[in-house]
C-alpha cells in the first residue's frame, strides 16, 4: 500500500539524477511561457513547479519522449490556460494599477510588465496560447496543433485573431507607457 | 508590429525569467507527497460515497480464493466505477447503425497524457468504453492508493484485461479486470506483484489469460499465474516494442537495433532456443498477431522534408508487405498521425488509426467502420495504454 505522507516515497526513483538534470536545465524556459501567459512571475513559478513534479512522478515515462520538455509545456500550459481565465478578473486591477505608473522588471506584480505584457493579456486565452507558444517557445504551427489538440488550421486562426487583437490593445496604451 | 519584432519583444520581457534557477528537489518532492496527502483524503472521502450507494453502481470485487492468485494481497477495497471523469472526450463521427462489427465492442484505455487528458485531481484511472459509441461504460480506479495505471494488456476473450499500476517506489501491481457482457467490471483484483521494478509500460498476457510477460532493464519478466512463479528471459529490452504471447510458451516482438536492422523474434519463454528471426521493415508501433502470422506497424518514409506515415501490414513468417491498411498521411513531428490500435488473434481484424479517425478494417480490406476511441494526441505507443 502507499503511503502517501512517507517522506522517501520518490528515493531511489530510476532516473532522477537525469530528472535533476533535465528540471535545472528547463525550468526557467517553462517559467518564461507561462509568466507570459498568466501575467504573474510567482504564479508562473507554481504552475512550473506543478508540471515538474507531474513530470516527477511519470519520469520512468516522460524521460523516453523525444523531447521531455515538451510534455511539461504541455502541462504547465493546460494549467496556465485554467489560471488565464481566472486572471482575466485580476487583468482589471492591473489597469487601475497601471494609473499610478508601471515599474519594471518581470515581478509577482503584473503592474511591473511592459506594454506588450499587459496587452497580451487582454488576449483571449487560447489566442494567446498559440501566440506564446510560436513566437516566444519558437514552435511550427503543426507542432503547436498538437500540443494544443487541434487541427492546423485553428491555430492559424487564432494566431491570425489573437495578433490582431494584440495590436488592436496596444493602440489603446497611452504614449508614455512602458515598453519592452 | 513585424513577427521578428513581437519574437524580440517577448524573448527581452521574459529574459530574466528564462535564466531562472530551478529551485531544489525537495520543493517538487514536498509537492508531490502534498498531492498524494490530499488525493488520499479525497479517496477516502470517495469510498465514503460508495459505502452509501448514492454515486457508484457497477463496482464489485471477487472474493474467492481461486481467483485471485498468489504474488500479491487482496484488492483492499472495492474498486470505483462510475462516469465519464470530467475533460474526457472520445474522438470521431457517430457510428452508422448498421455498421459492421469487426472488433471486440469494449476497450481499456489509462489515464496517461496522449490518451486521455490528465486528470489534475491526481488521481490515476482507467476508462472502460464502447467503441461503437464512444460512451464509458466505467471507470476503473485502483483500489489501493493514489497512483497511476502505467500499461494494459487484453486476454484472448475480449472480457479479460490486466492492468498495472506503480504500487511503490519498488513494486508494481497487476490488476486483473473482468467485464460482463454488457461491458461492465464483474472483477477487479490484484493478480501480481513485481518487486524490484518502479513502473511497467510493456506488458502482454496470453490468450488463456494464464501467463503475463512485462519488459524490465534486464529483459522480459514471465508470469505463471494463477501461482505467481516468474523467471526473467534475458534480452536487450530496450529495443523491444509489440510484445504479445504465441500461445503460452512463446513470446513475439519486435526488435529495432537500429535504422537498418528490425527484427520479428519469436522467443521461447521455457529454456530454449530462439524460435525465430525474421528481418522486417522499420516499423514504430507494431502489434503482432498472436498467431504470429502478421505484424502491423507504421512506416513513414519521405524523409524529413516531407515525412509521411501509413500503417502496413507485413507477413510474421516472410517479413514481406501483405497489405497497407490506411493511406499515406503527413507526420506533425509529435508522434505518429499514423497508428495501428489493435489487431485480432489471425490479424485479419483490427482498429487503426489515421489523419485524427479510428476505424475498423476487415480480412478482405474492403469494408471499414469508424469507431470512437480517445484521441491520441501525443508520442506515446498506443499499445501501452489502449486494449481491447
Amino acid at each position: 500500500m502507499v503511503n502517501p505522507g512517507s517522506p522517501d516515497v520518490l528515493v531511489g526513483m530510476p532516473g532522477s539524477s537525469d530528472f535533476e538534470e533535465f528540471y535545472a536545465a528547463s525550468y526557467g524556459r517553462v517559467v518564461a511561457l507561462v509568466a507570459t501567459m498568466v501575467g504573474d512571475r510567482h504564479q508562473a513559478e507554481d504552475i512550473a513547479q506543478e508540471a515538474f513534479a507531474r513530470a516527477l512522478v511519470r519520469w520512468h515515462r516522460v524521460a523516453r519522449y523525444d523531447v521531455p520538455e515538451a510534455w511539461v509545456r504541455r502541462v504547465a500550459m493546460r494549467l496556465a490556460v485554467d489560471a488565464g481565465r481566472r486572471a482575466a478578473r485580476a487583468l482589471r486591477i492591473v489597469r487601475l494599477l497601471r494609473a499610478s505608473g508601471p515599474g519594471a522588471g518581470s515581478g509577482g506584480d503584473p503592474s511591473d510588465w511592459p506594454a506588450l505584457n499587459l496587452a497580451l493579456l487582454k488576449v483571449p486565452i487560447r489566442q494567446r496560447q498559440a501566440l506564446v507558444l510560436y513566437y516566444l517557445a519558437d514552435l511550427p504551427v503543426d507542432v503547436i496543433a498538437r500540443e494544443c489538440g487541434v487541427p492546423e488550421r485553428t491555430v492559424r486562426s487564432r494566431l491570425a485573431a489573437g495578433r490582431r487583437r494584440l495590436e488592436s490593445e496596444l493602440r489603446e496604451y497611452p504614449e508614455g507607457a512602458h515598453h519592452a | 508590429m513585424r513577427d521578428e519584432d513581437l519574437r524580440d519583444q517577448l524573448l527581452d520581457s521574459v529574459r530574466a525569467l528564462r535564466s531562472l534557477p530551478a529551485p531544489g528537489m525537495g520543493v517538487l518532492r514536498r509537492r508531490v507527497r502534498r498531492r498524494r496527502i490530499r488525493t488520499g483524503a479525497a479517496c477516502f472521502a470517495l469510498s465514503a460515497v460508495v459505502g452509501t450507494g448514492a454515486v457508484f453502481a457497477a463496482g464489485t470485487k471477487l472474493g474467492g480464493a481461486g481467483q485471485h492468485p498468489a504474488g500479491g494481497a487482496s484488492p483492499s477495497s472495492t474498486p470505483t466505477v462510475g462516469p465519464l471523469p470530467q475533460g474526457w472526450r472520445p474522438a470521431g463521427p457517430a457510428l452508422a447503425p448498421d455498421a459492421d462489427v469487426t472488433a471486440a465492442p469494449y476497450y481499456v484505455t489509462l489515464d496517461q497524457t496522449g490518451y486521455v487528458p490528465l486528470n489534475f485531481s491526481g488521481r490515476g484511472y482507467a476508462i472502460v468504453a464502447d467503441e461503437f459509441t464512444g460512451n464509458a461504460v466505467a471507470t476503473i480506479v485502483d483500489p489501493d492508493g493514489p497512483v497511476s495505471f502505467t500499461a494494459v494488456a487484453a486476454a484472448g476473450d475480449d472480457r479479460t484485461f490486466f492492468l498495472a499500476t506503480e504500487f511503490t517506489a519498488s513494486s508494481v501491481a497487476i490488476y486483473e479486470l473482468r467485464l460482463g457482457a454488457d461491458g461492465r467490471p464483474v472483477s477487479f483484483t490484484r493478480a501480481y506483484t513485481t518487486r524490484g521494478h518502479a513502473s511497467i509500460d510493456q506488458l502482454a498476457v496470453s490468450q488463456d489469460a494464464t501467463r503475463l510477460a512485462y519488459v524490465t532493464s534486464k529483459g522480459i519478466e514471465v508470469v505463471s499465474l494463477p501461482g505467481g512463479s516468474s523467471h526473467l528471459v534475458p534480452c536487450p529490452s530496450d529495443t523491444i516494442s509489440g510484445m504479445s504471447w504465441i500461445g503460452d510458451r512463446t513470446l513475439a516482438y519486435v526488435q529495432h537495433l537500429d535504422s537498418a536492422h528490425t527484427f520479428f523474434r519469436m522467443v521461447n519463454v521455457e529454456p530454449g532456443p530462439v524460435r525465430q528471426i525474421v528481418p522486417v521493415p522499420s516499423v514504430s508501433y507494431p502489434l503482432i498477431a498472436s498467431d504470429a502470422s502478421v505484424v502491423v506497424g507504421t512506416v513513414v518514409t519521405g524523409g524529413k522534408e516531407n515525412p509521411v506515415a501509413a500503417v502496413e501490414e507485413f507477413s510474421g513468417s516472410t517479413g514481406r508487405l501483405v497489405a497497407r491498411l490506411t493511406p499515406w498521411t503527413g507526420e506533425s513531428g509529435m508522434g505518429s498521425s499514423c497508428l495501428p490500435l489493435w489487431i485480432d488473434s489471425s490479424g485479419t481484424h483490427g482498429v487503426v488509426e489515421c489523419g485524427g479517425q479510428a476505424f475498423t478494417f476487415a480480412g478482405d480490406r474492403s469494408s471499414r467502420t469508424d469507431v470512437h476511441v480517445p484521441r491520441a494526441n501525443f508520442s506515446v505507443p498506443p499499445d501501452w495504454l489502449i486494449a481491447w
